[in-house]
């Protein structure tokens, strides 16, 4: 699996009105490709235009070979698409709902070991056999990820997967399709709203702004402070914390959350082996520091020290 | 419990309930009816069996499935467990075309006339509602059906208040109650070819069925069809449902309550469930008529009233339970 998604001059159109603007655009195989953008920007719409939810003018190609040209069911062999919106109509047990993800193959042809697989990978072995629709919204969510996953789609698109998740769940999804690009070697194009996740676990992203392309490139060229205002009407502070990029965002008159004054920072970088004990001392840069104390209203130290739980 | 013993549980409940339902009644042995069912014996007999209980039985089969199956792939389709065949007004505009052939009298010229004139309308609503729900989503499908309906039950209502005689009026509210009585081998021939294809359309529909548990878009990203599986479905069951009322009149609460019956049973899948609810439809038709026809009323009872009389409060006391599960 190593075709790359080409989008070339796409737009969509909706009642007489240009609601995503042409755009062109190239997600490689083995990349993460996250589409960021405000409210209303046309991230979903995009989304979907490559799914071919919607009618587009433009073309989309996956390895050469034109989506508009396949059959419903050869495009969805090859396209895996998790809305954003996780419905269910009927309490189907969990194992069902997976199983849904290899209804475009061929003869419908069932591959058991890949629906355990995709439930062992996001979790929900335990709850194979309770109705999906009893579930939590996170594990929900999480449930129609193994959906697609089942399909072993060559492209991945979802929208928001970890909107609904906490926050351990949210690096385990996000691991897991960097993962699904990096080593099964798919092509992975995520819509989010969390900017650290987005500069952490992208390999370029695509910022949108009234449904026109503003920028494509990896993190560090686009999440600009700057360009990160322009595009969201508000200002960000961005930093490393244990050299993983930290986007935070503060407000125009600062960060004035009123229960700024009980917000922690927690260190969840992996440990280096040299640590001796459960001691962990992480660094922050300058613009980090900005933010801690913009939060904690101390001033913070470069050097925080903090304890591991699990050396404890 | 696996699909295979449920599917065989209701066929053999099924052939059960049609052979005491040939069987009984009357005051025929069970050598009398041998005798007829081979050829030989008392021709009245062979009368009784061949052309008056075994059309009866056989449409009995015919109408309950195609209720049965056209309420579980309407739930399906619709993604409404309130969803029956009467919602797309194919029932009221065949309605509608047999109370027109008994307000004008052509029962009288040509004893098919109702049926024809029931078809006629059936296919008529069907016509229209594919037109108007070709683009393949559940609203239009809901609000189509739902005009259809009104549109058909006010014109049958303006047929029975200017009905030509006392006459017209009973016999078009005894047709529109629903029953099986003094039906002909010729009915059963002429709902089953529709019945069957309607069959074929919707049971050839469970991929795209079931992928519509998970809604309209992600069905679509999994290579569904939405417009084609809206057609094949909304027509097939609207083939099978307006060839049922047709011959048999409208019969309630069939096609509502068996596919609720048996959805826990089949795990709740929409696709597992329509044989089972077919079958379950044709037994619980077949069962209501022999009860009907076994009860010691003055004037054999519509099998349809029967069917709303059991149907209706089993079906409250289904909500109950599952209300009390809901909230538990």
């Amino acid at each position: 699996m190593t075709a790359a998604l080409h989008l070339c001059a796409l737009s969509v159109h909706r009642q007489g009105r240009t609601v995503l603007h042409p755009l062109s655009a190239l997600c490689p195989a083995g990349a993460v490709t996250g589409i960021l953008g405000p409210n209303g920007a046309g991230k979903s719409t995009l989304l979907k235009a490559v799914a071919g939810l919607l009618p587009i003018t433009g073309r989309v190609t996956l390895g050469g070979i034109d989506l508009a040209r396949l059959s419903p069911r050869d495009r969805a062999r090859r396209i895996g698409y998790l809305p954003q919106d996780h419905r269910l109509h009927w309490p189907v047990a969990v194992r069902e709902v997976v199983r849904l993800g290899q209804l475009a193959h061929p003869d419908g042809r069932i591959n058991a070991a890949g629906i355990e697989q995709a439930m062992a990978d996001t979790d929900i072995t335990a709850l194979a056999d309770r109705p999906a629709t009893a579930l939590s919204g996170g594990e929900r969510a999480r449930v129609h990820l193994a959906r697609v996953l089942a399909g072993t789609p060559a492209v991945i698109l979802a929208d928001e997967p970890v909107a609904a998740l906490d926050p351990a769940h949210q690096i385990t999804v996000m691991e897991l399709l960097r993962r699904q690009a990096v080593h099964a070697g798919r092509c992975v194009v995520l819509v989010l709203h969390d900017l650290t996740l987005a500069a952490r676990f992208c390999d370029q992203v695509v910022l949108l702004q009234d449904g026109r392309m503003t920028a494509a490139d990896s993190p560090r060229q686009v999440m600009t402070p700057d360009r990160l205002e322009a595009l969201y009407g508000t200002r960000f502070l961005t930093g490393t914390l244990n050299g993983q990029p930290v986007i935070l965002p503060t407000g125009t008159n600062g960060y004035t959350s009123p229960s700024s004054s009980a917000v922690s920072c927690t260190v969840t970088t992996e440990i280096s082996a040299s640590a001796p004990g459960p001691t962990v001392t992480a660094t922050a840069s300058p613009s980090m520091r900005a933010v801690l104390s913009s939060v904690s209203r101390v001033s913070a130290s470069p050097v925080c020290t903090c304890t591991d739980p699990r050396r404890a | 419990m696996t699909d295979r013993l449920l599917i065989s549980g209701l066929l053999l409940a099924l052939l059960l309930c049609a052979a005491v339902s040939l069987t009984s009644g009357g005051s025929l042995t069970a050598a009398d009816l041998l005798a007829a069912g081979l050829g030989q014996g008392d021709p009245r007999h062979r009368i009784i069996l061949l052309e008056i209980r075994l059309p009866r039985v056989l449409l009995a089969i015919l109408v309950g499935w195609a209720l049965g199956l056209g309420g579980a792939a309407l739930q399906a389709l619709l993604r409404n467990p309130l969803a029956e065949p009467g919602l797309i007004g194919v029932s009221a505009s065949a309605g509608l075309g047999a109370v027109i052939a008994l307000y004008f009298g052509f029962g009288t010229l040509w004893s098919l006339a109702p049926a024809a004139c029931g078809l006629t309308g059936a296919g008529i609503a069907t016509a229209l509602l594919l037109g108007l729900t070709r683009r393949g989503d559940s609203l239009s499908v809901i609000l189509s059906g739902i005009a259809l309906s009104s549109l058909a039950v006010a014109l049958t209502s303006l047929a029975m208040a200017l009905a030509p005689n006392p006459y017209a009026l009973s016999e078009m509210v005894l047709w529109l109650m629903g029953s099986l009585k003094d039906r002909s081998l010729q009915d059963a021939l002429t709902a089953a070819p529709l019945i069957a294809l309607g069959s074929l359309l919707v049971l050839s529909s469970q991929r795209g069925l079931r992928a519509l548990t998970l809604g309209e878009e992600a069905a679509a990203t999994l290579g569904i069809r939405l417009p084609v599986l809206y057609l094949r479905v909304v027509g097939g069951t609207a083939a099978m449902v307006g060839a049922a009322v047709t011959v048999a009149g409208s019969i309630g609460f069939v096609g509502l309550l068996v596919p609720h019956l048996l959805r826990p049973l089949t795990g709740h899948d929409p696709a597992r469930l329509l044989l089972p609810s077919a079958l379950g439809g044709a037994l619980l038709v077949c069962a209501a008529d022999l009860v009907v026809r076994l009860l010691p009323t003055a004037q054999e009872l519509m099998v349809g009233v029967l069917t709303a009389l059991i149907g209706a409060p089993f079906f409250l006391l289904l909500l109950r339970r599952h209300l009390r599960e809901t909230l538990s």
